[in-house]
């Protein structure tokens, strides 16, 4: 599998499994453009360059259309191209448990901003540049955007409208030879590294929950699973939605 | 039992009021009064504005995607606080062709699936209150006639030429009943058998 002369823009890349997407795109052969709200994005690109592989660092803040429109503009510069966007970010509230009851319109702004109108605003500002090639959008789902959460109703809500989103929008982008698809990993992110630090045990509460075993590892199971649905051997693979998750979820 | 349909005031949703005998509300302002049980027409109200995404702006995407799922947590909550003392039963009525999604109405169907898992979610928080949520999906077009030509790639259904109104209306009142209290945060699908998995 290579993904060689393409290029690929990661949203929310600075750590966790947008990191490890972008890690495992660099080393499949890809420049990536590491999109990132804070300056997290630029030690990611450079941990990419050290490695010997091709990033840039671009500052981007998903809820702002022109933000998004120039990370793809610095995506284009090298080479002319964009071949495919990851939609990652989400909101830093997002894994905060809450009733559905109390929830603000402030709070339900924190939410959509980052993961509906960011999906918007990538697939906006990316159609063109993925039209002229057939590449490919992706975003990020969960378990719980299928069957809801009783901790995380709101973080549910966007990644099943999310799911939404790319079933219609494959349909829409099909003729243009644009596949879009859906990625639910399980996989340590900043929020269960903190979370198992201060409760060990829900390391083996979680692993024994997986058929595989183990809590997968953002890059060497997220991102080259990722690599393959965003490189030429998964053309004819849209509006799909991926466990990548140790078999944790099979319900779908 | 005491019920109200939030939604539209004529088409689906006021022909689900009437053979209810259900109070007829609309969404805004958030419903008042007291009753036993929320049927919520989602779908039909703002009529959506079929188009390619990239031709969508940021009002029309927000009205689509963003404001319809906000509306439905609005109403869910007020029905929570209504029905949290005593239990209940809420019911959405939404469109099927948001499971396998449609060219042309990506906004709308976002909104309609971000509804769907939202309900989910309140069907699991809300157990312990003895709230029960629940979906009936059912075609586009009888949200409005002129949508069915978007759905027009879905498989066709088992029975393709009956009414569907009686059909969602016995499904909506059974998950009315109290009889369905620990059926919840399911989606039936009353649509002639076209959709078979949700």
């Amino acid at each position: 599998m290579t993904l060689r002369g393409l290029t690929v823009l990661v949203t929310g890349a600075g750590g966790g499994v947008g990191r490890g997407i972008a890690l495992a795109a660099a080393a499949a052969g890809a420049h990536v453009v590491v999109a990132t709200r804070g300056d997290n994005g630029w030690e990611v690109a450079a941990e990419i360059a050290a490695r010997g592989h091709s990033a840039a660092w671009a500052r981007c803040d998903v809820t702002d259309s022109q933000s998004v429109a120039g990370a793809v503009a610095t995506a284009m510069g090298p080479s002319g191209r964009l071949d495919a966007i990851v939609h990652n970010a989400t909101s830093p509230a997002s894994s905060q448990p809450h009733q559905l009851a109390d929830v603000t319109d402030e709070l339900w702004e924190q939410h959509v901003s980052v993961s509906l109108r960011g999906a918007y605003h990538c697939a906006t500002a990316g159609y063109d540049a993925l039209r002229a090639r057939g590449g490919t959008l992706l975003v990020m789902t969960s378990p719980a955007g299928i069957e809801g959460s009783a901790m995380l109703p709101l973080y549910a809500t966007m990644k099943g409208a999310l799911r939404g989103f790319a079933k219609s929008l494959a349909r829409e982008w099909g003729p243009a030879g644009i596949t879009v698809n859906v990625v639910s990993p399980l996989a340590y992110s900043p929020a269960m590294t903190k979370a198992i630090k201060a409760d060990p045990p829900m390391r083996e509460r979680t692993s024994n929950r997986i058929p595989l075993g183990r809590i997968g590892d953002p890059e060497t199971d997220v991102g080259v699973a990722v690599s393959f649905l965003l490189g030429p051997q998964a053309r004819y693979i849209t509006g799909q939605t991926l466990g990548i998750d140790g078999g944790h979820f099979t319900s779908l | 039992m005491t019920i109200a349909v939030v939604g539209a005031h004529d088409g689906l949703g006021g022909y689900l009021a009437a053979a209810l005998s259900a109070a007829s509300l609309s969404f805004d302002p958030v419903p008042d009064g007291e009753y036993s049980g929320l049927v919520v027409v989602v779908g039909a109200d703002p009529a959506p504005s079929p188009g390619p995404l990239t031709a969508m702006d940021a009002v029309a995407w927000q009205r689509d995607a963003e404001a319809v799922p906000l509306r439905a947590m609005h109403i869910l909550q007020r029905g929570h606080a209504m029905l949290a003392r005593r239990g209940g039963r809420i019911v959405f009525v939404t469109p099927t062709t948001g499971v396998p999604g449609a060219a042309n109405l990506v906004a709308y169907l976002t909104g309609i699936e971000a509804v769907r898992v939202m309900a989910k979610s309140a069907a699991r928080q809300w157990a312990a209150d003895r709230i029960s949520v629940n979906l009936v999906a059912t075609p586009l077009q009888l949200f409005d006639s002129h949508l069915g030509q978007y759905a027009k790639h879905m498989t066709a259904a088992a029975y393709p030429e009956v009414d569907l109104l009686p059909s969602v209306t016995t499904t909506v009142k059974f998950l009315l009943e109290d009889a369905a209290q620990e059926l919840t945060g399911t989606t039936i699908t009353a649509d002639g058998g076209s959709v078979m998995l949700t």
